[in-house]
C-alpha cells in the first residue's frame, strides 16, 4: 500500500459548505498504482509510420510545415491547416466548432500526440495521418480543395516544387495528381507526427510513484490527487480515458447531441467506417509504403473494424492531455468549460445515450468537492506555464 | 506511429487438436474447446491473435466452422471489430481481429455447427 498523507488545503470556518479542514489520508492501492503507471511514461519512444515512407524525414517535416501553414492550398486562397490547428491554441482552434470555407459541423480537434493515433479524426474516418491530412484538404467546408489544384500549387510555385523533388525524388507534375495531393499528405503527416504534447505535472508524479519517490509524489497537488482517485475509481473515467494518452483510441456515445440542424444528423462513427472502406489513402490501400502492404500487423485493425448499429452518434475517446487548453469540448464543442464537462459526467441524463444497450455511463453525483478534485486533475494533465 | 504497437503478434505454433481436451475452458454436449492468446496478456486497445482447438463428437477434432465474438456482459456491448477465423489443421484455428478497447470483464464467445444445430460456448477473461 502506498500512503500518500494529504492535508486538505479548506480553511476552518471559510465557508458552510466548503470542506471541512481536515488531514485527509489518501492512499493508493497496489491496484490504483499500477493504473496510474499505465498513464506513461511520457512522451513515448520515437516511433514512425511504415504506411508513409517519409515519415520521420526532416526533408519531409520541413516541407509539411510550409505545407500547414500555405492557405494556398485552399482554391480561396484563405483556409490553411493552420487557420483551424492554431500552434498557439495547442493546434486547435477555440471555436466551438470548425470555420473553414464554410462552418462546419465539428469542433477542431488538437494535433498534439495526433501521430500516436489509430483511428484519425471525432468520426476516424481514416487509418492514416497522411490519409486524415488529405481529408480536410478536399473536404467541401474545409479547404475545398482537388488533387489538380494541389498539384499545380507545388508545381508552380517554385520553392515548394524543389522540396517537394526533393522529398519524394520526383516532381508533382510528373507523379500525377492524386498521388502527388497523397505525397503532400505524407509530408503534412510527417510534420504533424513532430507535434508531442510536453509533459506535465502528472507526469513527475506518475514518474515518482514508479519510482518510489515520496518527494516527488507530494508536490502533486492534493486536490489533484484526489481527482485521480476519482477518476481511475469510482468515476470510472479510466475505462475509456486509458493509457499514455488517456484514450482508448477508439468511439462512445457519452449522450451528446448529434443533431446538427432541422433534420440533419452527424452519424459519427458510422460515417466514418463508410467513409473509410471508400478511401483510397488507407493502410490497406496501393498507396500505402508498408512492405507488408495489406498484411501489415498495423493493418489489423483497418481490416476488421465492423459497421455497426451501435457506432452510430458514437464519436472518438478524446486524448486528455493538454485538456486545460483546447476548449471548447466535446465533437460539437458544445460544452464550454471543464467545469461544464465534468458537469454533463455529473448529471448525465441516462435516456439521452443513443446507444440503447449499452451500460456503461452512469450520472456521478459528484458533490462539489470532488468536481473540483476532478477538475484539478484534468487541469495537471496540460503543461505548467 | 501505431506500427510497433502490434509488431508483436506473430504466428502461433500449430498442431492438430488433441482430443479430447483435458481441461477445456469451454464445453457443451459433445463439444469442447480450449485456447490460447498471442500475445498471452493482451494490451487494452490493441489487437491480438486466439489459438483454438476444439473437438467434436466421437472425441474427434471438430471441423467445421467457427465464429468467435467477444462481449462485456456487464456493459451490455461488444468490441467494434469483427475477428476472422481460418482452420489451420483439424480441430485447430486461428482467428485474427480481437481487439478489447476497456479494461474489465469480458467473454469470449464461440458458435461452432453442432449436427443438431448451433452450438453456443464461452469463456470469461478478464483485461487488466
Amino acid at each position: 500500500m502506498i500512503r500518500l498523507l494529504i492535508l486538505a488545503a479548506a480553511m476552518i470556518g471559510a465557508c458552510a459548505n466548503a470542506p471541512s479542514a481536515i488531514a485527509q489520508d489518501v492512499s493508493f492501492s497496489e491496484t490504483e498504482r499500477a493504473a496510474i503507471l499505465r498513464f506513461g511514461p511520457w512522451p513515448p519512444l520515437p516511433s514512425t509510420d511504415a504506411s508513409n515512407r517519409v515519415s520521420g524525414d526532416e526533408k519531409a517535416i520541413r516541407l509539411g510545415l510550409q505545407l500547414f501553414n500555405d492557405p494556398r492550398l485552399s482554391p480561396s486562397g484563405r483556409v490553411a491547416c493552420a487557420s483551424c490547428h492554431q500552434p498557439e491554441q495547442a493546434f486547435a482552434d477555440g471555436r466551438p466548432v470548425a470555420i473553414g470555407v464554410a462552418k462546419g459541423v465539428r469542433n477542431t480537434p488538437s494535433l498534439l500526440d495526433t501521430g500516436f493515433s489509430r483511428w484519425f479524426g471525432w468520426a476516424g474516418a481514416n487509418d492514416t495521418l497522411w490519409g486524415a491530412s488529405i481529408r480536410p484538404i478536399t473536404a467541401a467546408a474545409e479547404m475545398a480543395s482537388a488533387a489538380e489544384h494541389v498539384q499545380t500549387l507545388i508545381t508552380t510555385d517554385t520553392t515548394l516544387a524543389a522540396a517537394f523533388t526533393q522529398t519524394f525524388g520526383a516532381s508533382a507534375k510528373a507523379m500525377g495528381a492524386e498521388p502527388a495531393l497523397m505525397a503532400v499528405g505524407k509530408a503534412l503527416a510527417a510534420y504533424q507526427e513532430t507535434l508531442i504534447s510536453k509533459r506535465t505535472s502528472f507526469d513527475q508524479f506518475r514518474d515518482a510513484l514508479a519510482a518510489g519517490d515520496t518527494t516527488g509524489t507530494s508536490k502533486y497537488a492534493d486536490s489533484a490527487k484526489r481527482g485521480l482517485k476519482l477518476f481511475i475509481g469510482e468515476g470510472r473515467c479510466s475505462l475509456c480515458h486509458l493509457g499514455p494518452r488517456f484514450t482508448n483510441g477508439e468511439f462512445d456515445d457519452i449522450g451528446i447531441p448529434f443533431f446538427t440542424g432541422p433534420g440533419k444528423v452527424d452519424k459519427g462513427r458510422y460515417a466514418g467506417i463508410q467513409y473509410f472502406k471508400k478511401s483510397a489513402f488507407t493502410r490497406l490501400g496501393a498507396y500505402s509504403d508498408d512492405p507488408a502492404g495489406k498484411d501489415s500487423p498495423a493493418a489489423i485493425p483497418s481490416h476488421h473494424v465492423a459497421l455497426q448499429g451501435r457506432a452510430f452518434g458514437s464519436f472518438k475517446v478524446p486524448s486528455l492531455r493538454g485538456v486545460q487548453e483546447t476548449a471548447p469540448y466535446m465533437h460539437n464543442g458544445t460544452l464550454n468549460t471543464l467545469p461544464e464537462v465534468i458537469d454533463h459526467y455529473s448529471k448525465m441524463d441516462q435516456d439521452r445515450l443513443h446507444i440503447d444497450d449499452a451500460a456503461i455511463l452512469r450520472p456521478l453525483n459528484l458533490t462539489p468537492q470532488q468536481a473540483l478534485d476532478l477538475e484539478a486533475f484534468l487541469r495537471s494533465l496540460s503543461p505548467t506555464k | 506511429m501505431i506500427t510497433g504497437a502490434v509488431a508483436l503478434l506473430s504466428t502461433p505454433t500449430l498442431a492438430a487438436a488433441n482430443c479430447p481436451i483435458d481441461a477445456p475452458m469451454a464445453a457443451a454436449g459433445d463439444y469442447q474447446l480450449s485456447y490460447t492468446l498471442t500475445p498471452a496478456l493482451p494490451t487494452v486497445g490493441q489487437p491480438f491473435q486466439m489459438t483454438i482447438e476444439a473437438c467434436g463428437p466421437a472425441n474427434a477434432p471438430y471441423t467445421g466452422p467457427i465464429l468467435v465474438d467477444a462481449d462485456m456482459p456487464a456493459h451490455r456491448h461488444g468490441m467494434n471489430y469483427k475477428p476472422t477465423v481460418i482452420s489451420t489443421l483439424p480441430g485447430t484455428y486461428v482467428a485474427e481481429g480481437f481487439l478489447l478497447h476497456m479494461p474489465g470483464d469480458w467473454r469470449f464467445k464461440f458458435r461452432l455447427a453442432g449436427a443438431d444445430g448451433p452450438v453456443r460456448l464461452a469463456h470469461g477473461h478478464v483485461q487488466p
